[in-house]
C-alpha cells in the first residue's frame, strides 16, 4: 500500500495506466504517487511511454508536446502526470 | 545542395569526405551540422591512440557522436563491435572479449576533441571488416555477425536502386546499434550524401514537428512506432516523408495502411534478418506478397528455404534460412512467408531468445522450470509460465507482487526492459500433453483470463480420483466482477464464485445443464484480488460438493444436486 492516500484524480490516472498497459499485479493503491513510473519504480519502459501518450489523448483529450525532455518530466511520477491532466484536460 | 543523384551510393569511396566544408550533413528541427564539423570529428577518432592488439566496441545513443566515431574508426582500419544495448551483462560480455569500450559504455575512453590536421585515406577497402553486430542481444550467448564494408555497401546500394532517395533528411525511429537502423537510417544517408537526423525520433509528436520543419526524404521506422501513430491526420503536417521504410519485426497490414494514410506517404516493409541482411520487400498496406530484392535469389527446397545474397559471406553459395516460404514465381522472385522456425522473437523490435529468457528465470531461487511465449496483449509482450516449489509460490496480492518484482530485478541486468515478461503465471508443475510436451497452445491457455475478464486464472487441475477434481485458480486484479464490489475494498462477489463452480462442474463431469440445483451455500471468508485458491469438486452419487480454499481459509462451500435431464419431470411444480 502507498504511504499517502491518492486523490480522486490520481486514482483515475492510476487506473488509466493499469488499463492501458494491462498491468496485472498492480492496483491503484500500489502506486506510490511520488515514485518514478519508469525504470526503478513501476518498471515501465519506452514502449509504455508511447502507449501512455495515446491513452492520455483518448481518456483526457491531452496531446503531448513534442519536447521529449518535458514529456520525461510529466511521466516522472503519478503525481506529476495527474498535475498535467488537471492542467490540460479537455474531456 | 548536398545530394549527388547521379553517383552510385558508396561507402568505400567515402562520400562524407567530398564536397564543401559548409554542406549540411546532419540536422534536426533546430540544429544543422556541416561536413567540416563531421570531418574534424572523424579525423580525431581516426587518430585516437588505441592498443593495436585489441578490438573496439562502440555504443553511443547519439547519432552524431556515433557516426563520427564509427567512420573515424573505419578510417583507422578498425573493425567495430556494436552491442545492441549497454546493459551490465552485455558490458561484461564485451569485457570478456577484451574489447576496448568506447562511447557511452561504462569506463569508456573520452571522446577525442575535433582535429583538423590528420590526413584521412580517401578510400576504404570493400574487404575491410567493418562491424560486428549481434543476432540476439538477449539470450545467454548472443551470436556475433560480421559485416564487411562491401556487404554493407551492397545493402545500401540495393535500397537505392529500388527506391532512390528524394532530396531531404533521412530520419530514423530506430537505433543505429542494430542492423536495420545502422544500414537504412545512417549508412544509406552517408553513402548517398543525404543529411541524417541528429536525433532518433521516438515520439509521434516529435515526428510531426520534424515533418513540418524539415524536408524528409525517408523515414526509417519499425512496427512499434508505426502502430502507435495517431489515428487521424489531425495534427500531422500536410507534407509527409518521401517514403516510409519499416523492418525489424512483422508489420500489421492495418497499421501499415493507417501509417500511409496518416503520413501521406508510401510505406515499404523490408524482410530480412541480422544474419542475411535485407532479402525482400512489399507494400504491406496493399499487398501480402513479398518480392525479393534484385540482388537476392531464393529457392524453396521442400521444407528448407535457401538464399543467395551479396550480403552473405559467400554470395555464390546457397544458405539455409530459418523462415519457411512458399515461392509463387521465380522471375521475379515472389513468395509468401510462413512463420519463423526458431524461437527468437521480437518485442518492440528487440530480438530476444525465449529459451534464453526462460533459462535466466530458471536460475532464480525456487524455480523448477520456466517457459516463455509471446502474448498478443499489450503490444505483443512476453508471458512467463513458471513452475515453482509449492512453498515459493505467491499466495496473495502482496506476495505475488513482491515475487514478480524480484524476478524482474533478477532479469534486469541481462535483458532490456521491453522484453521482460509482463504476464506471469506460477504453477506447481508445467502442464504437458500426452507426448510430455508443453505446447504453445497449452501455455497460452494459462493466460485466457486476459481475453475474458469474467474468468479467474485457471492454473492447474488435478484428478486424485475419478470423482474428485482440484483446480488451482488466481483472482486477477482486473477481474470484471470486482468493479463496484466494493469501491476501495474489492472482494469477489459470491455469485461469481457460484458461477465458476457450476461452469467447472459441467465441464469436468461432462453433463451440460445438469448441476442446476444447489443447497447449503456458504461464503465463510471473502476472496480478494490477487488471492490464489484451490477449488475442489467431489462427486458422491448424484451430488457434487464444491469448496474453495486459500491460505486464509474457506471462501465457498456448496452442494450441487444432479438433475438428470433424461429423468427430469417436464413440468416443475
Amino acid at each position: 500500500m502507498a504511504d499517502t492516500p491518492l486523490t480522486e484524480l490520481e486514482r483515475d490516472v492510476a487506473n488509466m495506466i493499469i488499463e492501458a498497459l494491462e498491468l496485472e499485479d498492480i492496483t491503484a493503491d500500489d502506486i506510490e504517487p511520488e515514485a518514478p513510473l519508469f525504470g526503478e519504480g513501476l518498471g515501465l519502459d519506452s514502449i509504455d511511454a508511447l502507449e501512455l501518450g495515446l491513452a492520455l489523448q483518448k481518456r483526457y483529450g491531452i496531446r503531448l508536446d513534442s519536447d521529449a525532455e518535458e514529456n520525461r518530466e510529466h511521466f516522472a511520477s503519478l503525481r506529476q502526470l495527474s498535475a498535467l491532466v488537471a492542467e490540460r484536460r479537455s474531456d | 545542395m548536398s545530394a549527388h543523384p547521379l553517383s552510385a551510393p558508396s561507402l568505400t569511396r567515402c562520400p562524407w569526405l567530398s564536397g564543401e566544408a559548409t554542406d549540411i550533413v546532419a540536422r534536426s528541427g533546430q540544429q544543422r551540422r556541416t561536413r567540416g564539423e563531421l570531418c574534424d570529428a572523424i579525423r580525431a577518432w581516426a587518430n585516437l591512440p588505441l592498443p593495436p592488439d585489441r578490438e573496439v566496441a562502440l555504443y553511443d545513443s547519439d547519432p552524431w557522436r556515433f557516426t563520427a566515431a564509427l567512420l573515424g574508426l573505419w578510417h583507422a582500419g578498425r573493425r567495430v563491435w556494436l552491442p545492441g544495448d549497454a546493459l551490465s551483462e552485455t558490458v561484461a560480455q564485451l569485457r570478456r572479449r577484451h574489447l576496448v569500450l568506447l562511447g557511452e559504455l561504462p569506463g569508456a575512453r573520452p571522446t577525442p576533441p575535433p582535429d583538423a590536421h590528420v590526413t584521412l585515406a580517401p578510400e576504404l577497402s570493400p574487404e575491410q571488416d567493418a562491424v560486428v553486430l549481434f543476432t540476439s542481444g538477449s539470450s545467454g550467448e548472443p551470436t556475433p555477425i560480421h559485416r564487411t564494408l562491401g556487404q554493407l555497401e551492397a545493402e545500401v546500394a540495393a535500397f537505392e536502386r529500388h527506391w532512390p532517395l528524394a532530396e531531404g533528411v533521412v530520419i530514423s525511429q530506430v537505433s543505429h546499434q542494430h542492423t536495420w537502423g545502422l544500414t537504412a537510417g545512417l549508412l544509406r544517408a552517408l553513402a548517398t550524401s543525404h543529411p541524417f537526423g541528429l536525433e532518433i525520433v521516438t515520439w509521434p509528436e516529435t515526428l510531426a514537428e520534424w515533418l513540418s520543419n524539415v524536408p524528409v526524404s525517408a523515414l526509417i521506422s519499425s512496427p512499434p512506432q508505426l502502430s502507435r501513430l495517431p489515428g487521424s491526420t489531425i495534427g500531422m503536417p500536410s507534407r509527409g516523408p518521401g517514403r516510409i521504410f519499416s523492418a525489424a519485426a512483422p508489420l500489421d497490414e492495418k497499421a501499415a495502411a493507417q501509417a500511409e494514410t496518416v503520413l501521406g506517404s508510401e510505406l515499404i516493409e523490408i524482410y530480412g534478418s541480422s544474419e542475411s541482411g535485407a532479402i525482400a520487400w512489399r507494400r504491406t498496406g496493399q499487398d501480402t506478397i513479398w518480392q525479393a530484392l534484385d540482388d537476392v535469389r531464393l529457392r524453396s527446397d521442400g521444407a528448407r528455404t535457401l538464399l543467395q545474397s551479396e550480403r552473405l559471406p559467400r554470395p555464390e553459395q546457397w544458405h539455409e534460412q530459418a523462415d519457411h516460404i512458399q515461392l509463387l514465381s521465380e522471375h521475379p522472385v515472389r513468395f509468401t512467408l510462413h512463420g519463423r522456425a526458431d524461437r527468437i522473437v521480437k518485442v518492440a523490435g528487440k530480438r530476444v531468445s525465449l529459451e534464453g529468457l526462460a533459462h535466466h528465470i530458471e536460475a532464480f531461487p525456487g524455480v523448477l522450470a520456466a517457459r516463455c511465449l509471446t502474448i498478443d496483449h499489450s503490444g505483443g509482450r512476453i508471458g512467463a509460465v513458471i513452475a515453482m516449489a509449492h512453498d515459493a509460490i505467491a499466495h496473495d496480492h502482496d506476495t505475488r507482487r513482491r515475487l514478480i518484482s524480484d524476478l524482474r530485478a533478477h532479469l534486469a541486468g541481462a535483458f532490456e526492459p521491453v522484453v521482460l515478461p509482463r504476464f506471469w503465471r506460477f504453477v506447481d508443475r508445467l502442464p504437458v500433453n500426452a507426448q510430455g510436451k508443453l505446447t504453445r497452445a497449452m501455455a497460452r491457455h494459462l493466460f485466457d483470463d486476459l481475453d475474458d475478464r469474467r474468468q479467474p486464472r485457471w492454473l492447474d487441475i488435478e484428478s486424485p480420483d475419478p470423482d474428485q477434481r482440484r483446480i488451482t485458480l488466481e483472482i486477477p486484479e482486473r477481474l470484471a466482477a470486482l468493479e463496484g464490489h466494493f469501491p476501495g475494498r474489492p472482494i469477489v462477489p459470491g455469485i461469481a464464485l457460484i458461477h465458476w463452480a457450476r461452469q467447472q462442474a459441467e465441464r469436468l463431469f461432462d453433463a451440460p445443464d445438469r448441476w442446476r440445483d444447489m443447497r447449503r451455500v456458504r461464503f465463510p471468508a471473502p476472496l480478494l484480488p490477487g488471492d490464489r485458491a484451490v477449488m475442489t469438486l467431489s462427486r458422491q452419487h448424484d451430488a457434487l460438493t464444491v469448496s474453495v480454499r486459500s491460505h486464509r481459509g474457506q471462501h465457498l462451500q456448496l452442494r450441487l444436486l444432479g438433475v438428470d435431464p433424461a429423468t427430469e419431470p417436464r413440468e416443475s411444480s
